[in-house]
C-alpha cells in the first residue's frame, strides 16, 4: 500500500 | 458513455505519471501518479466509481475521499477541455 497523494492536474507550460 | 481524450490531445506515460499535450492550445499538462491511475481507468472504459475503487486498492485512501477526488479531477480535466464524453 502506497501513501495517498490527492490527484492533481498541473499546467506545466506551453509550446 | 465513456470518456476519451479530445482530438488533438496526446498522452505520454512518464516517470511522474502522465503528460498530456494539447496541440490545439499549445499547452501541456502533468497528472501525478494518482491522477494518472484515474485517467488510465477511465480511458480503458472504467466508471468513476471503478476509478475510485482502483485508488483504494493501490493507495491508503478511503472510498469516500477517493470518490470525491475522482469527481474533482474529472471536473478539472473537462474544464481544461482535455477529456470529453464519447457517446
Amino acid at each position: 500500500m502506497r501513501t495517498y497523494e490527492r490527484p492533481t492536474l498541473t499546467l506545466m507550460g506551453s509550446f | 458513455m465513456t470518456l476519451a481524450l479530445r482530438e488533438g490531445v496526446f498522452l505520454a506515460e512518464t516517470e511522474d505519471g502522465i503528460s498530456l499535450l494539447d496541440e490545439d492550445s499549445g499547452q501541456y499538462w502533468n497528472l501525478n501518479p494518482t491522477a494518472a491511475l484515474i485517467v488510465r481507468t477511465l480511458l480503458e472504459g472504467g466508471t468513476p466509481e471503478q476509478a475510485a475503487v482502483a485508488l483504494t486498492k493501490e493507495y491508503r485512501a478511503d472510498l469516500d475521499s477517493a470518490s470525491r477526488d475522482v469527481e474533482e479531477l474529472l471536473e478539472a480535466l473537462e474544464s481544461a477541455a482535455l477529456l470529453h464524453h464519447k457517446m
